[in-house]
């Protein structure tokens, strides 16, 4: 058996670049999740909309970004553009893109089951008070939904944070990206992939912790515990 | 759902279509007119060298994670391919070389896509990949070599090796190309590079079959063994090119034998291998 000698993680200039790495892989993944929720969002109106068209629209985005996987969308978004339609892309934004177009198929059937997880009663209720079906919706649903998307999309970020070590495929320069130049300078593998998957751990148990308080923070009701 | 909702929902979904369209279109519109005009603009009608006649710069794909052809050191590039290519940018009148880095199998796709001018990799030219790619002449040789101690004198060529012991590892070429064609030689599989290695130093195997640059790196770095001239098999490096840059890969050629010439190659092959 090899030794491991950790003494390359004491240098600077490589816990410099880990670093640097790391907020990268944050960076992106935590756009691709704004985008994702926003896409999310509109898949699952499209869904639950009375609209044939929507349905149909949103079904057939679901059924492709839902089934074919990450890297073969990311290959397709940055290399297939250009090379065949001729338009140029920009390495990152393609990858924040292809993160938020994958997840967005994800977070749609989170945001769907929330909504439609809610009583049928509550809608009845809002309505008989005299709300609309828009403030029905805005101001009883809704706030109800979101408390039970926390766990999912929680979950949903953390594995989007996995997934962003997908963009080292198309020049992005993330934390595993940084993580196999090292190991090539330095011929030290197991102790940069140790490393890296401590932080990975690290960032993915902070964001599940955050998730955790927030959802302690908003729920009301203590029925179930 | 009222009514209201579903066209702003509509609305929504159509704008952000437009959106991505425009952003990515948008993109278009100002390479094109680019192509266009410096078609009359400078001598060579290639493409590629329109840009480095204008910018000075060659942009390359790499997969910096190959030492001692190109690796990372720090923020810093290294590497045979590198000082090499620099060298021939150099002689193509590109005072800066770009490198974009990314995996291996993002490489052909790249170049392709216009992302970079050239792949510099220590890519083997094969014929499957000429069917997508052109590549310029071999700057290296690869292909599989034979490794034996420094004072191993017996061991000429592949002939003096039949009877004797031959380490090689696992999963590699290596194995099938001697179990092919020389049934003779005794193999000692490993597992990994290093162990082949530790074979030969400790005297359990008389040679090792391995890559040509993995056994001039070894030599280099231990100094107690020395690579057989020939190799074994025809293998090359050659850089990737577009096949629509056919002038460029021409200038790149001429480059080559300009460095080639002028004893640079020489210096470079020197710096990481002996």
């Amino acid at each position: 058996m090899q030794q491991l000698d950790f003494s390359v993680l004491g240098h600077w200039d490589n816990i410099r670049l880990l670093l640097h790495a790391l907020w990268l892989t944050v960076i992106y993944t935590l756009a691709g999740f704004v985008l994702s929720i926003f896409i999310g969002t509109l898949i699952s109106f499209g869904q639950m909309s009375k609209l044939k068209v929507l349905q149909f629209l949103s079904l057939t985005y679901l059924s492709w970004f839902r089934g074919t996987p990450l890297l073969v969308q990311l290959f397709l978004l940055y290399y297939g553009l250009p090379i065949v339609f001729g338009i140029d892309t920009v390495p990152w934004v393609s990858g924040i893109i292809a993160l938020g177009m994958y997840s967005g198929s994800y977070a749609s059937q989170i945001i769907r089951g929330a909504i439609q997880s809610i009583d049928r009663g509550q809608m009845e209720a809002g309505r008989t008070l005299g709300f609309s079906h828009a403030q029905t919706m805005r101001k009883i649903i809704i706030p109800q939904a979101i408390v039970r998307m926390l766990a999912p999309m929680t979950n949903e970020l953390i594995s989007l944070t996995k997934n962003s070590s997908l963009l080292s495929t198309i020049t992005v320069v993330e934390l595993f990206r940084q993580t196999n130049l090292l190991i090539a300078d330095t011929y030290k593998t197991m102790e940069f992939l140790i490393a890296t998957a401590v932080l990975y751990y690290l960032v993915n148990n902070l964001v599940g912790f955050i998730g955790l308080v927030l959802e302690r923070r908003l729920s009301t009701g203590d029925d179930l515990r | 759902m009222n009514q209201w909702t579903k066209k702003s929902i509509v609305m929504l979904a159509i704008s952000m279509l437009i959106l991505f369209t425009v952003a990515c279109g948008s993109k278009t519109e100002t390479s094109k007119p680019n192509a266009a005009s410096s078609n009359q603009a400078s001598a060579s009608t290639d493409e590629v060298l329109q840009k480095i006649a204008k910018t000075k710069t060659l942009t390359i794909g790499t997969d910096a994670t190959f030492k001692p052809f190109e690796y990372k050191n720090g923020d810093k590039y290294e590497g045979f391919d590198i000082d090499l290519i620099q060298a021939i940018a150099k002689e193509l009148g590109a005072e800066k070389v770009d490198i974009v880095d990314t995996e291996f199998k993002g490489l052909i796709p790249g170049l392709q896509a216009k992302k970079f001018d050239i792949i510099v990799s220590s890519m083997y030219i094969t014929d499957e990949r000429k069917k997508t790619i052109d590549f310029s002449d071999t700057y290296f040789p690869g292909g599989l070599s034979i490794m034996v101690k420094k004072d191993n004198d017996s061991i000429k060529s592949i002939n003096d090796l039949k009877g004797k012991k031959v380490s090689v590892q696992i999963g590699t070429k290596s194995v099938k190309f001697l179990e092919d064609n020389y049934k003779e030689i005794q193999l000692v599989k490993v597992e990994k590079n290093t162990e082949m290695f530790l074979e030969l130093e400790t005297g359990k195997v008389d040679a090792v079959v391995t890559g040509l640059p993995a056994a001039k790196t070894y030599t280099k770095e231990k100094g107690t063994t020395k690579v057989l001239p020939d190799t074994l098999t025809q293998e090359y490096y050659g850089f990737g090119i577009r096949k629509e840059n056919a002038e460029f890969t021409k200038a790149v050629n001429e480059a080559l034998k300009k460095v080639k010439a002028s004893g640079q190659y020489d210096q470079i092959v020197k710096k990481w291998f002996e």
